[in-house]
């Protein structure tokens, strides 16, 4: 199901940071949100997701689905160990033995298996977000938020997780958004890139990259290429 | 191994002789006054406390001021944990029970012990009074627990949609935890004094404040230090004795996050010091 967002407006106290936005968010797609640091991207996302609430306009099309977020900040338990901080999501879905098996199986996924009986603060900045993105992957959503969830990863981690992730939804088919501020991340990952500009945020840009993702891996010229076209 | 009981000493050593230092002012304001009843002299006092110690009503008088005290706490506790965390739901609850609670912070205790004489059974008023002192500081720090939780948990839990069970239980609790122990401490001392004072104003049967009285209706100064000081020392051991299980407790399960940690002192009442 498209997800509709029709004319949103919302502001922050006097701030308009979104005026009048409208955009449609194909199924089953990986959208990237693209665009200078402050001009509303992560407001978007968090009036998607429903933690925030438009001031005007409508978002059609969630429904009470599931949704993963990888927030641009860890939002880890601190006083809770890496599995613990895992199973607070995950332990509604899953009885006892799955639940260790899932959680066990994305730790290793992230790279973190030896950590997790460790407490967010002994872990490093790039650590935690990998914690946060196994959080996401493990919760069986329907719509999942990436917002900078590979920023600090290093790039041979980070280029195997782009991959697991791009067929992780081809294979649930779920809606996801793509924050970034890296147009390689963008290029390699995404279906549709919007291009934004803000404040207040606006729309500039909408392109559909229709390289199958399975080759992008070997057409680096013809990503050169749409990055030439893209920066004309 | 070794090197640790080396430097365990050496601070045992160290605190022992700042100990000693004090000891040996007191000692020497003692020579220059030269009369026991203004100041007592340590080695005297210590004498006194070991007289004290194979009497059957030392024992009689500190058991029934640990019973007071401790229930005076555990009931602050219980009573203040809940209504803190039920005023914290509670707009209107909060709204209600917070200029009373400001009321009793600035009420001298002794008004209050005064009223309790009237209301109460001589040996129920010094629970009553450690209760109405202690209570409001874990009211207060319970809900500016509940204030400091970080909302940004909140919007993650909301997110994936945990149950309210379980934010409470993973997200609420924790947070104030470290408020609650904190306020706990604060109360150990408090308590104490208060409802020593509150036993010299009304003379239960057995109690150290009864004791207090009586050393000061005989003019007694080395009988008054000896008492003084077996409070401070029952104080000091509550205090430890509570943080140690706090430590035992979160050993297991919160390590890695000390239970002191964002925790705040609300309270910096004079009452108390009466
Ligand atoms: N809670 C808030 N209260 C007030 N202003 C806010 C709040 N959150 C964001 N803003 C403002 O809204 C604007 C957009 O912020 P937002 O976080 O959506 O940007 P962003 O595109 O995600 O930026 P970045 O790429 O740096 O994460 C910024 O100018 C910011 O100052
Ligand atoms: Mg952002």
């Amino acid at each position: 199901m498209t997800i509709e967002v029709q004319q949103i407006y919302k502001a922050y106290h006097s701030l308009q940071v979104i005026s009048d936005l409208n955009l449609s968010l194909g199924d089953n797609k990986i959208h990237c949100f693209f665009g200078p640091s402050g001009c509303g991207k992560t407001t978007l996302a968090n009036l998607i997701v429903g933690l925030l609430k438009a001031d005007n306009g409508t978002i059609a099309g969630l429904q009470d689905r599931r949704m993963a977020y990888v927030f641009q900040e860890d939002r880890l338990l601190p006083w809770a160990t890496i599995q613990e901080n895992l199973s607070f999501v995950l332990k509604k879905s899953y009885d006892k033995d799955k639940l260790r098996a899932v959680i066990d199986y994305h730790l290793k996924l992230v790279e973190l298996e030896a950590f997790k009986n460790s407490y967010p603060a002994e872990l490093s900045g790039g650590m935690r977000q990998r914690v946060a993105l196994a959080r996401a992957l493990a919760y069986e959503a329907e719509i999942m938020i990436l917002d900078e969830a590979f920023k600090g990863v290093h790039l041979e981690l980070k280029s195997a997780l782009m991959d697991y992730v791009g067929k992780y939804v081809e294979e649930r088919r779920l809606l996801t958004i793509l924050i970034t501020h890296d147009m390689e991340e963008a290029l390699y990952l995404a279906d549709d890139i919007y291009f934004f500009e803000g404040l207040p945020l606006k729309l500039i840009r909408h392109e559909t990259i229709d390289i199958p993702k399975g080759e992008r891996r070997h057409r680096a010229k013809d990503l050169a290429a749409y990055k030439e076209k893209l920066f004309r | 191994m070794k090197a640790s009981i080396i430097r365990n000493s050496k601070t045992m050593l160290y605190k022992l002789s700042i100990l000693m230092f004090w000891v040996l002012i007191w000692q020497m304001v003692y020579i220059k006054i030269g009369r026991d009843i203004y100041v007592p002299s340590p080695l005297n006092v210590l004498l006194r406390l070991k007289e004290l110690l194979v009497l059957t009503s030392f024992w009689a008088s500190v058991a029934h001021s640990m019973l007071r005290v401790a229930a005076g706490l555990i009931i602050s506790m219980v009573v203040g944990g809940l209504l803190g965390i039920l005023c914290s739901l509670n707009r209107l609850l909060h709204d209600l029970l917070q200029p009373m609670i400001i009321a009793i912070k600035s009420t001298p205790v002794v008004s209050f012990i005064l009223v309790a004489i009237v209301w109460f059974p001589s040996s129920r008023i010094p629970v009553f009074i450690c209760f109405l002192m202690c209570f409001p500081v874990i009211w207060t720090n319970v809900v500016s627990g509940f204030n400091s939780v970080d909302k940004k948990l909140l919007e993650m839990a909301q997110v994936y949609r945990v149950s309210l069970f379980n934010i409470t239980k993973h997200i609420y609790l924790p947070s104030i935890k470290p408020y609650f122990f904190a306020a706990c401490i604060t109360c150990l001392g408090v308590g104490w004094k208060v409802s020593v004072a509150a036993e010299v104003l009304s003379h239960p049967r057995y109690g150290i404040g009864t004791q207090l009285y009586s050393s000061k209706v005989y003019l007694d100064s080395t009988d008054l230090f000896a008492w003084t000081l077996v409070i401070i020392l029952l104080s000091i051991a509550f205090e430890l004795l509570f943080v140690k299980m706090i430590e035992l407790n979160s050993n297991t399960k919160v390590k890695g996050y000390s239970a002191a940690k964002g925790a705040k002192e609300n309270d910096n009442r004079s009452t108390a010091d009466i």
